[in-house]
């Protein structure tokens, strides 16, 4: 049994893991005790991240779908017909007709090949990259550099911690496992969530229904409006640090917190931790970043790498399948390769090399351990080989040649134009429950490597919405119910989960980006 | 039936390694990235180190892997499965006392009831040389208050022990595979003198005081098998637990596994089995969707009840922990086992209910505890 020293692929924290491998496969997984992020643990996610490696689903080798019949096809083909339809389309559309939508798992080297593939290959600006970071046109550079950008080790050091999101210990258990570790130090902290989470519990103070946005804008202008109890733990700390997941909350809301955080962060003796959601989300964001465009009726022709919008929301669908061109490049047959007219398999993150950018802007070295199944390859390999025959120029073909690239590759200035948020909170409503979703929650439960990871999946079958049990009683619902939540934009269906954590009137639940009012009743 | 103990000078380990390495895979303790000891398969007799502190992975990892096929079947006209045993010689050298405790639990287990050849088989190919502890390597170590070191009497399960001394080891045998190993090179090993004997009763007179030996585990095992903790504290522990499952991945004792099958097409594949742990909801989940430990304190409890209760102590001879201080490292909440146990002590002696008095112990585990507890 060998051990090959890698990064997890899933959340931003990076934590350093071994791949344990004995005859050409990797059989396990295990922290590294001396690396500054994982010290030794773990969370679930890292844990069962090998397992994903040897599923049968695994795409082994190019396809291609014509009327409906899917041919498998060697490798060449597939990329002359990819090349071949894509300068189609540039040829025979104006605009931005070709889309870029790639996932925040890719590596800083595959990110790099994309946009040059954009940008000097098919001239188009309609990239999306890291969509879980949808809308996020800009964050305060204070807030991602500088003294008053933290990093994980600094929460111990801190002597006022403010978390400002829910779940942190499953969405970010690195962050939360620290913040634990540093109130059972005596360190205080207020926990700012909509549930009474494993945090809220030890927490000096739990501040329940608050909105973070609102509280941290009253605190960077001096504590107006706060409660008493918050503004004298605020002014009696030397050195505060706050954390705030990124896109735990609807984009204009998440827009006001960071411009108050910023204000915030130019105070002496305060830090701000930002998470990213994914493995390489910084990364993504630094390589910036989405076209607002992207998605319009002139689109015509989009690559989707390692992503799967399908299943994003009905529209996007939709979208996809009125394309003329749709290659999806990835590890498993997702609801959006079944819809492409091109697929390509890619390796995973133990079978390439690369490096991840973590939430600290830590770079970290992903290394293969073990070949890809069938005829895959690394995203790194199959890029090099697109951007060649796009016509890229001097793109070399080993990760270094890419990655000599990448030092001078200026930052691509942020879309001027504003993204439209979507997911806005609702206003009216004549219902007294309010749905609060988990956000970060609802990204990960439709992240398809955990969609392959067998315990992962074994843990999250049920679909769950979480009550006060005197909301329940109100309602007649018992524990184990399925119920169908109705709201402005849409509606679900999940069992009915009870518990004091939440206050009430509010239901949490991952499963849709429902804001705001909604009904319940009880599904037959 | 005494066996000779001998002598190596610390010099002559390298070319006593480099003779066992012909024996088959050499795994011993070198240092890995990050300054991570390893317990691994040594490609040259320089990496040794066994000046190392702690290896995160047990080496039971070895014997019961994460992941392992079992057989490969062909299905169709008639049904074919084909076993897969390994049986690669191994020597693992320079492993910790407790780690050799726990594959020796790990081997009573699997050979009770149905024997697990895959197990046995891996095993019986293993030769173990173990290296006595004569400080505690790491701060979360606490082997001598659970009967897990610091070090072996004859009869608990290696095959050769090292014991350093100022500038050499003593090498004591406690099988023929050790005096095979011994016999690879006997030119380097000389007979053990009263000095050498008076060196080591001196270390270990000391060794009481380098080690901690408060008897946190006796009071653990007295509170669980009495039901002396109020179900709120382990509500409590267990809401901190985030289920991340390390502390059984990374326990020696740990034994459990999930079966399952890969195919691509339902005629030809494999069968596997994995580690599994028991805080997982979804390890106890009946096929009905009934969970008859559906709750997180349950789950919670049952995991420190299968290693503390008297129940099982009488069962297997000994408490399901060796203080090896993994789960110290690897719990990102820290409700690990020592801080449970620490949380124990802090109840009163109170019983949850009845008299005062039924919160003695029937058989005072102490007394058992007694009974481990080094010369």
């Amino acid at each position: 049994m060998q051990r090959i020293l890698s990064t997890c692929p899933h959340c931003s924290a990076g934590c350093g893991l071994y791949l344990l491998v004995d005859r050409s496969e990797v059989i396990g997984v295990m922290p590294s005790a001396g690396h500054p992020i994982s010290r030794g643990t773990l969370c679930m996610r890292g844990w069962t991240s090998f397992q994903h490696l040897r599923r049968p689903e695994r795409l082994e080798f190019p396809q291609i779908r014509l009327n409906g019949t899917v041919t498998r096809v060697p490798w060449e083909e597939a990329l002359a017909c990819l090349v071949d339809g894509l300068e189609r389309v540039r040829l025979e559309h104006t605009g931005e007709a070709i889309g870029l939508w790639a996932s925040g798992r890719l590596t800083n080297e595959e990110l790099l090949l994309l946009r040059r593939i954009a940008a000097e290959g098919l001239h188009t600006n309609a990239v999306r990259f890291d969509p879980c970071l949808h809308g996020l046109d800009r964050i305060p550079a204070a807030l991602l550099q500088g003294p008053n950008a933290a990093r994980l080790e600094d929460i111990q050091a801190a002597d006022l911690l403010v978390s400002l999101g829910h779940g942190l210990e499953e969405h970010h258990p690195q962050a939360a496992s620290r913040l634990l570790k540093a109130m059972d130090q005596g360190t205080k902290a207020i926990v700012i969530s909509p549930r009474r989470d494993l945090l809220a519990k030890p927490a000096t103070l739990h501040l329940q229904g608050a909105c973070p946005e609102e509280v941290v804008a009253s605190l960077a202008s001096g504590g107006e409006g706060s409660p008493e109890s918050l503004r004298r733990l605020w002014g009696d700390a030397q050195s505060r640090l706050l954390i705030y997941p990124l896109k735990s909350l609807p984009l204009s809301r998440e827009r006001r917190l960071l411009a108050a955080l910023e204000r915030l962060a130019a105070e002496d003796g305060t830090k701000v931790l930002l998470l990213f959601p994914r493995a390489n989300s910084r990364g993504a964001f630094r390589q910036r970043l989405e076209s607002p465009r992207l998605g319009g009726p002139e689109l015509k022709a989009l690559l989707v790498v390692e992503e799967d919008p399908a299943t994003w929301s009905p529209a996007c669908r939709q979208m996809l399948q009125g394309l003329e061109v749709l290659a999806v490049q990835d590890l498993f047959p997702t609801e959006t390769a079944e819809l492409a007219h091109l697929v390509l398999p890619a390796a995973s993150f133990a079978e390439k090399g690369g490096t991840f950018t973590n939430t600290e802007g830590r770079e970290q070295h992903l290394r293969p351990a073990v070949l890809p199944p069938g005829e895959a390859r690394p995203g790194w390999v199959i890029l090099t080989e697109l951007a060649r025959r796009l016509g890229v120029r001097e793109v070399g073909s080993t990760l270094e040649d890419v990655r000599s690239g990448m030092a001078s590759e200026p930052v691509a200035p942020a879309p001027a134009e504003p993204v439209p948020d979507l997911a806005a909170m609702a206003t009216a409503g004549h219902s007294s429950l309010q749905h609060v979703p988990d956000r970060l929650g609802w990204m990960w439960r439709r992240d398809t490597v955990l969609r392959y990871t067998d315990d992962w999946q074994r843990e999250h079958q049920d679909r769950w919405i979480e009550m006060h049990p005197e909301d329940a009683k109100q309602l007649v619902l018992r524990p184990g119910w399925l119920v169908r939540v109705t709201g402005e934009g849409g509606e679900f269906q999940a069992r009915v989960r009870v518990s004091d954590r939440v206050a009430r009137g509010i239901l949490i639940s991952p499963y849709e980006l429902l804001e705001g009012p909604v009904q319940l009743e009880r599904a037959a | 039936m005494a066996r000779r103990v001998q002598v190596i000078q610390q010099e002559a380990v390298p070319p006593w390694v480099a003779a066992l390495m012909t024996e088959g895979t050499l795994i011993g303790p070198r240092h890995g990235p990050n300054g991570d000891p390893q317990l691994a398969p040594l490609q040259a007799v320089e990496e040794l180190n066994l000046a190392y502190t702690h290896d995160l992975l047990p080496p039971t990892r070895y014997l019961l892997p994460p992941t392992e096929v079992l057989f490969r079947f062909q299905g169709g006209e008639s049904l074919s499965l084909s076993p897969e045993y390994d049986e690669r010689r191994r020597v693992f050298f320079g492993i910790r006392s407790c780690d050799v405790k726990g594959i020796r639990y790990q081997e009573q287990f699997f050979r009770r009831d149905f024997p697990d050849i895959y197990f046995l088989t891996r095993l019986e190919n293993a030769t173990l040389v173990s290296l006595a502890c004569m400080a505690p390597p790491l701060p979360t170590c606490f082997c001598p208050c659970c009967d897990g070191g610091p070090l072996l009497k004859p009869g608990e399960g290696h095959d050769l022990q090292l014991t350093p001394l100022q500038g050499r080891y003593l090498v004591e045998a406690d099988s023929e595979a050790g005096d095979a190993l011994v016999a690879k090179a006997p030119e380097l090993f000389r007979e053990a003198t009263a000095a050498d004997l008076a060196e080591r009763e001196e270390l270990l007179s000391q060794i009481d005081q380098r080690f901690s030996t408060t008897g946190y585990l006796s009071r653990g095992i007295s509170k669980v098998t009495n039901d002396a903790v109020p179900e709120e504290v382990w509500e409590e522990l267990a809401e901190r637990c985030i289920h991340c499952g390390g502390c059984a991945y990374l326990c020696p004792f740990c034994t459990c596994f999930t079966v399952s099958d890969r195919s691509r097409d339902g005629q030809q594949g494999e069968r596997f089995r994995r580690w599994d742990h028991c805080i997982l909801a979804g390890f106890t989940r009946e096929a009905s969707g009934h969970n008859p430990r559906d709750r997180k304190c349950e789950q919670f409890k049952r995991r420190f009840f299968h290693k503390l209760s008297y129940q099982y102590l009488q069962r297997e001879g000994r408490p399901g922990c060796v203080g090896c201080g993994r789960c110290l490292t690897t719990c990102m909440t820290a409700v690990d086992m020592a801080a449970v146990l620490m949380r124990f002590r802090e109840l009163g002696r109170k019983p949850k209910w009845g008299p005062p008095w039924a919160v003695k112990p029937r058989t005072s585990p102490l007394s058992l505890l007694r009974e481990f507890v080094l010369p």
